[in-house]
């Protein structure tokens, strides 16, 4: 497990700032695309798993649209167009229930909630998943700064995580919430915040002083109260279901889920950061 | 191939798409403007670093008075930030300054700061940063026309005497040589009543990229389409 998780960051973190850093977002466009698509074929697959089925062609289109959405727009962010398309999103997935399945067993006649069940799921998924997931690619076109921005959230998240593992391993002894994951310890939750500091010191160092480091450090707290608690939500959808590994793809690595899955509040928190600094004047 | 042909001396930029810059990041316009503004400043930076000679910012028309008085003012305020923050810059740079537009409508406190920016950077012999400010083609060409009449009616300009230099004098770029290339930015295709008289032969770049997204590389481009153009200025080449 900590060899795994070594290689990943001896490898994985390189290449991530200097997709991160070029000039030209196309590439942090299609790769994380394409990333989307294989997130939401395991969250299918997963649920798949409890006879759920959820509108995966419809979604993918979205993902699709909605992860490209920059290259339509000159490679610029347009959030009035992002909000668009996904509220279109959401009402043709609302809709196509109609279309698959009757509101009423066919033998015995009864009402059934088959439709509703997968319906309600794919609105869950599009909006958790696909839309806070593309929201990434957005903020990686905000502006010539936005790939700096989008490090920021890794930086936060991935010196937390680890922390987090570190001092979880080494100190945990409270749990923090058993009966929704076993693991997690309250020495995990300081650890998330120290690795967190130190995180947000090496991205002021090495990557961008755009941003004070006052601001910073009270960003990276922020940001980690809800890195903490989007992991810990993602540890209720799968005990929920039952399934502890949503990797399909990269079997034993965790899959696309796993390792975005605490980014996906993260990046929206960013994202409104920026926006009310930019607003206010600050950045 | 085409030969190439030398560097502009002068650069026209009409900056527009600020507004819609901000709008499609759930911003209020006037964010639009000011990071309009710190492009200027990049874009001003990399033209004295290419060695332009001239460089005209339309900053502000005669038309956009129309817009709210909120965004009007603000407007303003980040030029005046704009011209006190870069002055001494521009100063050191060896950059002349210059405005161009009716002097009438600016806010007074702004025109004070324009004429002392002026005032210090005349003997510069670098590049010329032309501002234009409340300016309009067309009522620029009325005004010349009005002096000539009156030149005329006190009988110091005859019939028939003025010919296309003679004008050029009555205008607000008297001393300024007409743009090689027109950059217009925010993906519209018009002129908008800019340089109406000078852009007779300029060469013209329209850019889809709003203007706070305009970098030095999308100059770069506009220059280099600029030097792969055949300039013929109405006669044959070759």
């Amino acid at each position: 497990m900590l060899r795994h998780r070594l290689i990943i960051a001896g490898v994985g973190v390189p290449l991530l700032i200097f997709l991160c850093m070029l000039n030209n977002p196309v590439y942090i466009v299609v790769l994380f695309t394409l990333f989307g698509m294989i997130g939401l074929w395991e969250f299918y697959v997963l649920l798949r798993k409890n006879k759920i089925f959820i509108y995966v062609y419809i979604l993918g289109a979205f993902t699709l649209f909605l992860g490209l959405l920059p290259v339509f727009t000159g490679l610029r962010a347009d959030l009035p167009l992002f909000l668009t398309a996904s509220s279109i999103g959401v009402f043709i997935i609302l809709c196509a229930g109609l279309f698959l399945y009757p509101p009423t067993d066919q033998k015995t006649g009864k009402p059934s909630m088959k439709g509703m069940l997968d319906t309600v799921f794919s609105v869950y998924v599009f909006i958790f998943f696909c839309v806070l997931y593309t929201l990434m690619i957005q903020l990686r076109a905000w502006d010539d700064h936005g790939g700096r921005y989008l490090l920021l959230v890794f930086f936060s998240v991935m010196a937390g995580d680890s922390g987090a593992y570190f001092a979880g391993r080494y100190l945990g002894r409270h749990l923090l919430m058993p009966k929704i994951s076993p693991k997690k310890t309250w020495e995990g939750v300081l650890g998330n915040f120290c690795g967190n500091i130190i995180g947000i010191t090496l991205y002021y160092i090495f990557i961008y002083r755009g941003f004070s480091y006052t601001h910073l450090l009270m960003i990276s707290l922020l940001l980690g109260f809800i890195a903490i608690f989007s992991d810990l939500f993602v540890s209720y959808i799968k005990r929920s279901t039952g399934v502890k590994d949503s990797g399909v793809v990269f079997p034993g690595h965790g899959g696309v889920l796993d390792r975005t899955d605490s980014l996906l509040f993260t990046n929206l928190a960013v994202l409104i950061i920026v926006h009310y600094m930019q607003y206010s004047g600050i950045l | 191939m085409t030969k190439e042909i030398p560097l502009p001396k002068h650069i026209a930029i009409i900056m527009d798409g600020n507004g819609r810059w901000a709008r499609s990041r759930f911003l209020p316009r006037t964010v639009g403007h000011r990071e309009g503004i710190r492009t200027a400043q990049t874009i001003t930076k990399k033209c004295i670093e290419m060695k332009i000679e001239y460089l005209t910012l339309f900053a502000f028309s005669t038309e956009n008075w129309n817009r709210p008085k909120k965004e009007v003012d603000t407007l303003w305020k980040y030029l005046d930030e704009f011209l006190k923050k870069e002055s001494q810059s521009l100063i050191e740079n060896n950059v002349r300054l210059r405005m161009i537009g009716i002097a009438e409508r600016i806010p007074a406190d702004i025109m004070d700061t324009i004429d002392k920016v002026a005032e210090r950077s005349r003997e510069n012999t670098g590049m010329t940063l032309v501002i234009a400010l409340n300016y309009s083609g067309r009522s620029e060409i009325i005004r010349a026309v009005n002096e000539c009449i009156s030149l005329s009616n006190r009988r110091e300009l005859k019939e028939g005497e003025l010919d296309e230099q003679g004008f050029r004098r009555f205008l607000f770029t008297a001393d300024i040589p007409d743009p090689d290339l027109l950059i217009r930015t925010g993906n519209e295709i018009r002129i908008s009543n800019f340089l109406l008289f000078q852009c007779a032969y300029t060469e013209l770049y329209f850019s889809p990229r709003y203007w706070p997204d305009f970098s030095d590389k999308d100059l770069i481009d506009a220059i280099e389409s600029y030097k792969n153009r055949t300039r013929k200025f109405g006669s044959v080449s070759e």
